[in-house]
C-alpha cells in the first residue's frame, strides 16, 4: 500500500480519517440555511466564496446513523466546480500511514455505504475510522441512495 | 443588467421570483373561499380551497414553498408562465430588486428538496432562494 498522508475529524462520538487530499478547506460556519422541504441527510446550503453556495450533509447520516451534535467547522470537499460540506466537531491532525497491517477491517455499526469505509487505523490510541470520501459524496450513488429510501419511505 | 426579481417572505424564508413573469400582486382581501366563487368558476372537482379572481380568471391559490407553512398572509403574487397562470400566498411582499448574479443551486441537493429552488441571490448579506416557475407551475398543476 503506497503511503498516504491522512488528516483526522470528530463527528458525534467518531473519529475519522481522510486522505488530506480530498479536503479543499475547512471553514468556520455561523449559520447553514436549511432548504425548504429539505430532507436528510442535507443539512442546508450555505455561501461560498461570494458567488456559489455547496450542499451541506450530515456525514453520520449518510453513514446509517444519526447524532444530535452539530459542529461549527465544515470540512469542504469535492471537485472545485461542485464542492460538498459536511459539519464536523474538531479537526485532528495530519498523519502518515502506509503499512497494511495498520489496517483492520472496519465491523462497527455505520453502513459501509458504497465502499466509502475502506478499514480502521488501531495505532492512534483509539479506533479512527478510514473514510473514502469521494465515494461517499459521489452524486450518482448519492442518487440512487435517495430514490431507494424513497422506495421504502411511504 | 442585473435580473429585476420579486423578492417575498415565505415563512422562514425569502424567495426571489422572475420580476417579468410577475402579472399582478394582491392583497390578502381578494381571496374567495371555495363556496363563494360564482358557479362554473372552478373546474369539476377542485379541492383548492382558496382563489383570487386576476385578469378575468379566477386562479387556486397554493403555496408558494410546497411542505413548509406561509405563517401570516398578506398578499398573493400572481404568476405567468407561458399560458399558465397561478396565484400564491405570501407572508409579504418585500420589494423588486436587482440583486447580484444567481448562484446555481447544487445539484447533489436537489434530491433531497421536492421545492423547485433553481438558485441562490444574496439580498442585504443575505440569502434568497429563487424558485424555477415552471417547475412550480408544474408541480402546482400535478396537484
Amino acid at each position: 500500500m503506497p503511503e498516504r498522508r491522512l488528516i483526522s475529524f470528530t463527528v458525534g462520538s467518531y473519529r475519522f480519517a481522510v486522505p488530506i487530499e480530498a479536503v479543499r478547506e475547512v471553514v468556520t460556519v455561523a449559520s447553514i440555511v436549511p432548504v425548504p422541504g429539505g430532507r436528510r441527510p442535507l443539512e442546508g446550503i450555505l455561501p461560498y466564496r461570494g458567488n456559489m453556495v455547496l450542499p451541506v450533509f450530515s456525514l453520520l447520516d449518510l453513514l446509517g446513523t444519526r447524532h444530535d451534535e452539530p459542529g461549527k467547522l465544515v470540512v469542504i470537499t469535492g471537485p472545485e466546480a461542485d464542492p460538498v460540506g459536511f459539519r464536523v466537531r474538531n479537526m485532528g491532525g495530519v498523519m502518515i500511514t502506509g503499512d497494511n497491517n495498520e489496517i483492520a477491517p472496519y465491523e462497527g455499526e455505520l453502513s459501509l455505504s458504497g465502499g466509502a469505509i475502506s478499514g480502521v487505523l488501531k495505532k492512534t490510541g483509539g479506533e479512527l475510522i478510514l473514510l473514502e470520501i469521494d465515494r461517499l459524496f459521489d452524486l450518482g450513488t448519492m442518487v440512487e441512495k435517495q430514490k431507494d429510501h424513497q422506495a421504502v419511505t411511504p | 443588467m442585473a435580473d429585476r426579481v420579486v423578492i417575498v417572505r415565505a415563512g422562514d424564508y425569502l424567495v426571489s421570483l422572475p420580476f417579468n413573469h410577475i402579472d399582478e400582486i394582491l392583497g390578502a382581501d381578494r381571496i374567495e373561499s371555495m363556496q363563494d366563487l360564482p358557479e362554473g368558476a372552478a373546474p369539476e372537482g377542485s379541492t383548492d380551497r382558496h382563489w383570487v379572481f386576476s385578469r378575468g380568471t379566477w386562479l387556486p391559490v397554493g403555496n408558494l414553498l410546497p411542505g413548509t407553512g406561509v405563517s401570516d398572509i398578506s398578499q398573493i403574487v400572481v404568476v405567468r408562465w407561458g399560458n399558465e397562470g397561478r396565484a400564491y400566498a405570501v407572508d409579504q411582499v418585500l420589494g423588486i430588486e436587482a440583486p447580484g448574479e444567481m448562484a446555481a443551486f447544487p445539484d447533489r441537493a436537489y434530491p433531497y428538496t421536492d421545492v423547485p429552488v433553481a438558485g441562490v441571490r444574496f439580498w442585504k448579506n443575505g440569502p434568497v432562494l429563487e424558485l424555477d416557475l415552471s417547475r412550480l407551475i408544474s408541480l402546482d398543476l400535478k396537484g
